[in-house]
């Protein structure tokens, strides 16, 4: 069953300069994306920074608005619950209030992301307050539940976010984000301020909720190892749109499009007798978002590149099992 | 490596204590390390393990007070923690280089490019401006700006992540150093830029046989691919120490292969559990007696909490820091 499905999402940021501050350009950050989520598993997002994969993660969760003025967002969010559905990209902040308790979010930094004056317990029960019109005494119990979910226990309430761990914030920053029974928990980067032993056991927790509560994941992360290990679909974006999507298996085992081979290609092994010649090289940076190249946004950088791909935007087509944006592979 | 050869550098005893109010923080507590010429050694441990500490005291950028270094590090026969601020001056950037994690922020954003990859020069060696500007257009090409010349005027702002690393490689090795440091270089780089750069520091081997590398990095994967020696760090204490083959072959102390076990691969099946290290690094204001681990270890037997392992050469070689392992 599907439980969100996007549908050319394009999101545009208005570039201001001058004296009045008007807007000079805009950045298509987000550049006709669409993609499905199935209730109960987990899409990977992968792409290196700037390619708008956590804009897409913003856009879902619905505060693009209140972060950047002036922003311009069109296309549809379709958000499936139950037999109604609802488009999430056009709703006003006062109406995408009854659907936020649905919808989500984990963020990256767990330093920045909890208020330093605020206790855990006070951190966790807030959505509670905000959304579930309950008692004081049931919210605390839930707050310990949560709190007993993530492997926090109930003398821990008490504290405040500087008294733990980074990866214990992280698990706080999780109980909060379930507080409200979610549907689908967008997941921005969430282990990459972690050290790697204690990336595991957040992503081990992520599962065993997902598992337990039957979430939805967008996991959007740049670390590809930890995407390839948590997603059941991962969907690959170069400057603002997908140039592959599929199962992780195939995408990961036989990347097709030629970005997808490059990016994959240059994750280094923890293995030193394994071949180092297996990398594809790409020349050069990200080109600048503002002055996207013309046709498709890889050429530039692209090893299989041909003087068409200039003026023709490559489309996505169903080929082996996955869809790619690219007509020669 | 193979013929015995005595080492570039050598850290002896190596002490790092923090004078902070909440009390005396060991970041590096003993370290011995010796770096060959021609070697690429990668330094791995999780935040507050001691490694950049470590780093940071070879050139004495450890700021005193709160910090105190005490020990050795001897290079080319003098002690850098005895000689003068302008021997030590004489060193940083010449002899050892440093390269940091941070583009955004390790370069002086009301300079041009050119000013400081000339001001590196310049500190350094004898040479007119002219002759200064041509050897910082020539290590910016070395380094791969295109344009280099026109890019002189640039200012950081100007450059992305990835060019701004490539600077900091091109003053790092426009004096042609015997040893470079390099503190989680590519951690903040996306991974086709991280590959770019990594690839970039080996060739300073290209042009300097005999040059080694000093690597800190939490990242085991990209110890796996660019170093020949790992040194394992574990709150201020080296833990293990192999070849970089042996290590990821046969990894002995039980941190280690916690560390190994817990990365995910790309390569493998999907959706197994991680095998997680159980717990968090033990604050260093606070470290247990016995071994640094032991909070968190799941082999522990009774003495671990009372007495600190000494660091054993297992296998010749391997040096492994655990009562389990030396019994």
């Amino acid at each position: 069953m599907k439980i969100l499905e996007i549908e050319d999402l394009q999101v545009r940021f208005p570039v201001v300069g001058g004296v009045f501050a008007r807007k000079i350009a805009e950045v298509r950050a987000v550049d006709g994306v669409s993609l499905q989520l199935e209730q109960g598993e987990t899409l990977g997002v992968v792409g290196e920074s700037g390619c708008g994969k956590s804009t897409v993660g913003r856009a879902i969760v619905n505060i693009l608005r209140s972060m950047v003025y002036g922003v311009e967002i069109s296309g549809s969010i379709i958000y499936h619950h139950g037999a109604d559905s609802v488009d999430l990209a056009q709703l006003s902040r006062k109406k995408m209030r009854s659907y936020r308790p649905d919808i989500q979010m984990i963020f990256q930094d767990p330093y920045s992301s909890l208020n330093p004056r605020m206790t855990v317990e006070q951190i966790v029960e807030e959505p509670l307050k905000i959304h579930a019109k309950s008692k004081s005494k049931e919210r605390k119990e839930r707050v310990g539940w949560l709190l007993s979910k993530v492997g926090l226990t109930r003398e821990q309430a008490n504290r405040y976010p500087h008294e733990f761990s980074g990866g214990q914030r992280q698990r706080i920053g999780i109980a909060r984000a379930l507080a409200t029974n979610p549907k689908i928990v967008v997941a921005d980067e969430p282990v990459s301020a972690l050290d790697v032993s204690i990336q595991a056991q957040v992503v081990n927790l992520m599962q065993d909720l997902q598992d337990e509560l039957g979430l939805s994941y967008i996991f959007i992360a740049h670390d590809l190892s930890v995407v390839r290990h948590i997603s059941d679909r991962i969907a690959v974006m170069y400057l603002g749109r997908i140039v592959e999507i599929g199962p992780a298996e195939l995408v990961y085992g036989n990347p097709m499009h030629p970005y997808s081979r490059a990016l994959l290609s240059a994750i280094p092994r923890p293995d030193p007798e394994g071949a180092h010649d297996r990398r594809i090289r790409l020349a050069g940076d990200v080109p600048n978002p503002i002055h996207k190249p013309s046709g498709c946004a890889f050429r530039t950088r692209c090893p299989i590149a041909k003087p068409s791909c200039a003026e023709k935007d490559p489309v996505l087509e169903f080929k082996e099992g996955r869809w790619v944006a690219c007509p020669w592979v | 490596m193979n013929a015995p050869q005595a080492p570039l550098l050598q850290i002896r005893d190596l002490q790092v204590n923090f004078h902070t109010e909440a009390g005396t923080a060991k970041a590096v507590d003993g370290v011995n390390l010796d770096i060959f010429p021609g070697e690429v050694v990668g330094l791995v441990g999780e935040s507050g393990s001691g490694k950049s500490v470590t780093a940071l005291s070879v050139l004495r950028l450890i700021p005193d007070p709160p910090g105190k270094i005490a020990g050795s590090i001897l290079f080319k026969g003098r002690d850098l923690l005895q000689v003068s601020w302008d021997e030590i001056r004489d060193v940083r950037g010449k002899e050892i280089s440093m390269i940091f994690q941070e583009p955004m922020t390790s370069l002086n954003p009301v300079f041009t490019i050119g000013m400081q990859v000339m001001e590196a020069v310049l500190g350094h060696e004898r040479l007119s401006k002219k002759e200064a500007f041509r050897r910082s257009v020539e290590m910016l090409e070395r380094v791969g700006i295109p344009d280099p010349a026109s890019r002189m005027n640039d200012y950081p702002q100007q450059f992305s992540g990835g060019m701004r690393q490539r600077v900091m490689i091109a003053m790092a090795l426009a004096c042609g150093p015997s040893i470079l440091i390099a503190d989680e270089p590519t951690t903040a780089l996306d991974v086709t830029i991280q590959a770019q750069i990594l690839e970039l520091m080996l060739s300073l081997k290209d042009q300097r046989p005999d040059a080694a590398i000093l690597l800190i990095t939490h990242n085991l994967a990209v110890v796996a691919e660019t170093c020949n020696r790992v040194i394992v760090v574990y709150s201020g204490k080296i833990q293990e120490v192999a070849t970089v083959k042996e290590l990821f072959r046969n990894p002995l102390h039980p941190y280690t292969r916690g560390l190994l076990a817990s990365l995910p691969t790309v390569d493998g099946d999907k959706r197994h559990r991680l095998a997680a290290i159980p717990g968090s690094v033990p604050s260093i204001l606070d470290l247990p007696p016995g071994c640094k681990f032991e909070t968190r270890c799941s082999e522990r037997i009774e003495k671990c909490a009372r007495i600190e392992p000494e660091l054993i050469e297992t296998l010749p070689g391997h040096w492994v820091r655990c009562h389990v392992v030396n019994p």
